[in-house]
């Protein structure tokens, strides 16, 4: 059965999509969603079990809209570069990659990689690691997990909390131990397990890779500017909108991390972005890199407005022909004094210091190229095929 | 629209300032930018934005946002969103 929920007032164009994103998160039983032509209501559909909580899902999807609409403020978003490579392949590469054996989907936004995906994800990451060494880029390396505390005190719980993805083990305690392995269960979609043999939660998977260089670097002083560089596996849950290789739940990022003055971070966020130009060029990727912003939660929605009247984010989009659309494969933060601040870390002044980073997607780094350049490798550009053995 | 005088919106932007922060009535008298107060961060700048807004019936565009951390700067907005707007 369809239900209909009026908003208060029409969602702006620019944003229909981030809101229909966000509506994903209103209930479990709504299994459908759109928004009207006139943006003024949205019109969804509920499991059987949940037929009785359509006002209650009503409700949500209208305190959704204020939220959201009234943190946002118009403004174009800025087109800092582009680049047209001469890619001219129009096909989904995903489903010809998993006919092939090169990849392998273990269930919503987790796949495996064979050898020549992870041999191409090689390569954009040694340039990405060789690029680094101009700043002078530390080398790190850090851990899956991260401390719920410096998510906490970074104000990433607020902020994203729709995304997070939790970390328990079992309690030290052994009837609890032996409850759960008489017990635990795999339903077909979830595991039954008593909630109560569960720990406390000490960690999560880390949404990022730099969050764990600023906890490294907490409750210090840093009277030189310095740049780090690591690679990792991130987690994002993102429910209805996961989608193949353009939206994974777990995924591998390259950073080059900066902290210092806001002067220094500012000017290697500089820096970072004619490198990535020249990247991406090399790699002849059709691409647009513009201001943007991170998808905060409703409650924090403003602060995307901030981003975006600051200038604080840059993302840099890639074309995907099969698709007619494009995907973020990168993104150059300026994060201000946030961590410094949030983590107690001083600089040179004494004052705290500020960060930025620059971020790199290696699965959809592939999956862009693939989807512009085809699966063919005589027609790829010298810089990629010439170091691949594998293809 | 009624002109508000200069002193009434400097005042009434110091006021709200010191409530979005809560503040103590002796500091509103201080020079008050982002940063200082603390509170007056990302979310606290976005969060003052919304209450001038409603305190004077306007509306800021993206494009300003960046201009408005002083409490001299927020009031030279408001008077042109105020001009604007008679």
């Amino acid at each position: 059965m369809s239900h209909l929920a009026r908003l208060k007032a029409v969602v702006p164009k620019e944003l229909a999509e981030e809101f229909l994103s966000k509506l994903h998160y209103v209930s479990e039983f709504m299994t459908a969603f759109e928004l009207t032509e006139a943006r003024d209501a949205v019109r969804f559909h509920l499991l059987p079990e949940g037929a009785g909580s359509a006002s209650q899902v009503s409700e949500r999807i209208i305190e959704t809209a204020q939220k959201m609409c009234g943190a946002y403020r118009p403004g174009e978003l800025k087109v800092i570069a582009t680049g047209r490579g001469p890619g001219d392949f129009a096909d989904d590469p995903q489903p010809l990659l998993e006919a092939r054996g090169d990849l392998f989907r273990y269930g919503q936004g987790r796949y495996g990689f064979g050898p020549r995906l992870l041999e191409l994800m090689e390569v954009f990451d040694d340039r990405l690691l060789q690029a680094a060494k101009q700043f002078r880029a530390i080398p790190q390396q850090f851990p899956t997990l991260i401390g719920a505390d410096v998510l906490e005190r970074c104000r990433y719980l607020r902020s994203f909390p729709h995304s997070l993805s939790l970390v328990s083990h079992l309690r030290e305690d052994l009837g609890a131990i032996q409850d759960f392995a008489r017990t635990a269960r795999w339903d077909g979609n979830r595991l039954l397990c008593d909630a109560r043999d569960l720990a406390g939660i000490e960690c999560l998977l880390s949404p990022n890779v730099c969050f764990h260089c600023y906890a490294w670097l907490k409750d210090s002083r840093q009277p030189e500017p310095v740049a780090y560089t690591a690679i990792g596996k991130c987690f994002r849950y993102e429910s209805g909108n996961l989608r193949g290789l353009e939206r994974l739940w777990d995924f591998t990022m390259r950073e080059w991390i900066f902290v210092g003055s806001e002067d220094y971070v500012l000017r290697q966020r500089e820096e970072s972005l004619r490198e990535t130009v020249r990247l991406l060029d090399e790699w002849q990727l059709t691409y647009e890199i513009r201001s943007a912003t991170d998808p905060f939660f409703i409650e924090d929605y403003s602060i995307a407005t901030f981003q975006k009247a600051f200038e604080l984010k840059y993302e840099v989009q890639a074309q995907l022909p099969y698709a007619a659309k494009t995907l973020a494969v990168g993104s150059l933060n300026f994060h201000q004094d946030l961590f410094g601040r949030s983590l107690n870390i001083s600089g040179a002044d004494d004052e705290a210091v500020n960060t930025a980073c620059v971020g790199f997607g290696l699965e959809r780094l592939a999956l862009a190229f693939l989807a512009q350049h085809g699966l063919e490798k005589k027609t790829w550009p010298a810089a990629v095929a010439d170091n691949l053995q594998s293809w | 629209m009624t002109r508000i005088s200069d002193d009434e919106v400097e005042g009434r932007v110091r006021s709200t300032i010191g409530r979005v922060f809560r503040l103590p009535p002796a500091d509103d008298a201080n020079e008050l930018q982002m940063g200082n107060p603390p509170q007056w961060d990302s979310l606290g700048h976005m969060q003052l934005l919304v209450e001038i807004e409603n305190e004077f019936g306007i509306r800021f565009q993206t494009h300003e946002i960046a201009g408005l951390t002083t409490s001299g700067k927020l009031a030279a907005a408001v008077r042109a969103h105020s001009e604007a707007q008679r």
